[in-house]
């Protein structure tokens, strides 16, 4: 039988997760919906933002501050990406050379971490601040998950302002739509997807950077998340950050539910999660038809 | 000085040769009609002095100045709109957010341009916090002149504003445009020949791509050899 403790307890763990999922994925995310570019390098530059923030928490000894500054050198790798490779590859039937593009960062950004930081799995301890337990309705509840909820909402609130209270927001949500008639208005909207794509890579940074702390450092996790992401982003609706934020929640609430409930079922959730959105609305939560 | 020029103008689009050599010429104050069958390529012509299609050889003079070759994005900051066939209202974004869009210097529209929009289109004012999306053919249509008027830019083309509106709407549209052709150059694509002989100076008709006549409009209103052959009046 499920205790009120429990349940506030299931549910607050799968919101802490399911925020780690919108920070992994909105990135992606964002970048899809203004560039039509499946950047399936995502999940290295999530890797290259757990790894350099765990660096620079050594170097820098401030946990937020490396955070922040891995976040913002992912940014700018994926800017770069942006500038040298894959604006050679924008309009219609670019597609498969995109994706082979993508396909081969990966490659590329997972090798350079294996010469730098080896192949081997780093254990990460989390900071001192972060580390122990605080008790929220009767139940113990582990202080980094609040700090990821922390993060979490913060990025939200700094997507929304973005996206809803700038001129550059204006313009993001107009290029999604029609970026020809955004041309026409004198916007250069190639610095505009430059600009989402380092927003788009210091989100994967700042992710990967979290996700380090409860995964510890590989040259796999990379790897390992972009199904996640992709499963989320594809639930959410394609290029639908709102979407891809109840998408994440869904998958982490699906995720501790049926771990809960049907244990032997809990590494199925989140294409049981996907199976059930799809089959009731194809083009995911808020894509379009 | 002519505003715009264009001299011998070609352009492909995907290997179709479109616009085999377009010549014209848009004096400052007036407003040119662009007449000519569906596929002419009067669309293009537009497009084609925005840049989203450009030439492929030729020449375009804006007050004088080459912009064949320029980025599409620098040609509307020399003081040119568009307002497309499709309206092109961004869906996502209120009737603000579209005119806020538009402004090039700046995060507000200037009060001056805002009471101007608000003196052609009075309706406007009222349709600020609606979403393109839930806007009738004739609003789109409205937000996408005013879009075009938010900076005071010296030319504006517009491409087919009557295409699919009520005859009242084309009447106000009528009424706005009068209003706007009193400080703005315009060229506009239209198939209503009803509409463009009662509120333009000057008539260019195309036809595969070039232009094959030109004149005042009032040589066109009573000739009807040339409307049968060319417009199918």
């Amino acid at each position: 039988m499920l205790s009120s403790q429990l349940l506030v307890n299931l549910t607050i763990n799968a919101l802490s997760v399911g925020m780690l999922y919108f920070l992994l994925t909105s990135g992606f995310s964002l970048v899809f919906g203004l560039l039509r570019v499946s950047n399936f390098s995502h999940g290295s530059l999530i890797m290259w933002g757990a790894y350099m923030g765990v660096y620079f928490v050594k170097a820098l000894s401030s946990f937020s501050l490396a955070l922040i500054v891995s976040a913002v050198m992912v940014g700018i790798m994926l800017a770069l990406i942006e500038v040298f490779l894959i604006r050679r590859l924008y309009g219609h039937g670019a597609e498969l050379f995109q994706v082979l593009l993508t396909f081969g960062l990966i490659y590329i950004l997972d090798e350079i971490v294996k010469v730098i930081w080896g192949p081997a799995t780093i254990p990460v301890q989390k900071p001192a601040f972060a580390q122990g337990s605080v008790i929220i309705y009767g139940e113990p509840f582990a202080v980094y998950r609040i700090y990821i909820l922390g993060i979490g909402a913060v990025v939200s609130a700094a997507i929304y302002l973005l996206l809803n209270k700038t001129k550059i927001g204006l313009i993001i949500r107009a290029g999604i739509e029609n970026k020809d008639m955004v041309r026409a208005l004198g916007i250069n909207i190639n610095r505009v997807f430059t600009f989402v794509c380092w927003v788009g890579g210091f989100l994967a940074g700042l992710s990967g950077g979290v996700l380090a702390y409860f995964t510890g450092l590989s040259p796999e996790m990379g790897i390992n998340q972009l199904l996640t992401v992709l499963v989320i982003v594809v639930v959410g609706g394609l290029g639908s950050i709102l979407g891809s934020a109840i998408a994440a929640i869904l998958v982490a609430l699906g995720e501790a539910f049926l771990g809960f409930f049907l244990p032997e079922l809990a590494i199925l959730s989140l294409f049981i999660v996907m199976f059930i959105v799809l089959s009731i609305k194809p083009s995911g939560l808020l894509g379009e038809e | 000085m002519n505003l715009l020029e264009m001299q011998d103008v070609h352009t492909h689009i995907l290997g179709f040769h479109i616009l085999e050599g377009v010549s014209f010429t848009i004096p400052p104050g007036k407003l040119g009609v662009l007449l000519g069958r569906n596929g002419a390529g009067k669309s293009t012509t537009m497009k084609t002095i925005m840049g989203l299609t450009p030439a492929t050889s030729g020449r375009i003079l804006f007050k004088g100045q080459p912009i064949q070759a320029m980025r599409d994005f620098d040609i509307p900051r020399l003081g040119i709109s568009l307002v497309p066939e499709g309206r092109d209202v961004f869906s996502n974004l209120t009737v603000e957010g579209n005119l806020l869009i538009a402004v090039r210097n700046g995060k507000r529209i200037k009060k001056e341009r805002l009471d101007y929009i608000q003196a052609i289109f009075p309706p406007i004012k009222e349709l600020f916090k609606k979403k393109g999306r839930n806007l009738s053919g004739g609003e789109k249509q409205m937000v996408a002149v005013a879009r075009a008027l938010v900076n005071e830019d010296k030319l504006l083309l517009i491409d087919e504003p009557t295409k699919g509106l009520a005859p009242i709407i084309i009447e106000s549209m009528r009424l706005a445009l009068a209003e706007i052709k009193k400080n703005t150059t315009i060229l506009l694509v239209e198939q209503n020949f009803e509409f463009s002989t009662s509120i333009a100076d000057d008539y260019l008709i195309m036809e595969h791509g070039k232009i094959v006549h030109t004149g005042k409009i009032e040589e066109i209103k009573e000739n009807t050899e040339i409307q049968s052959k060319y417009l199918g009046v």
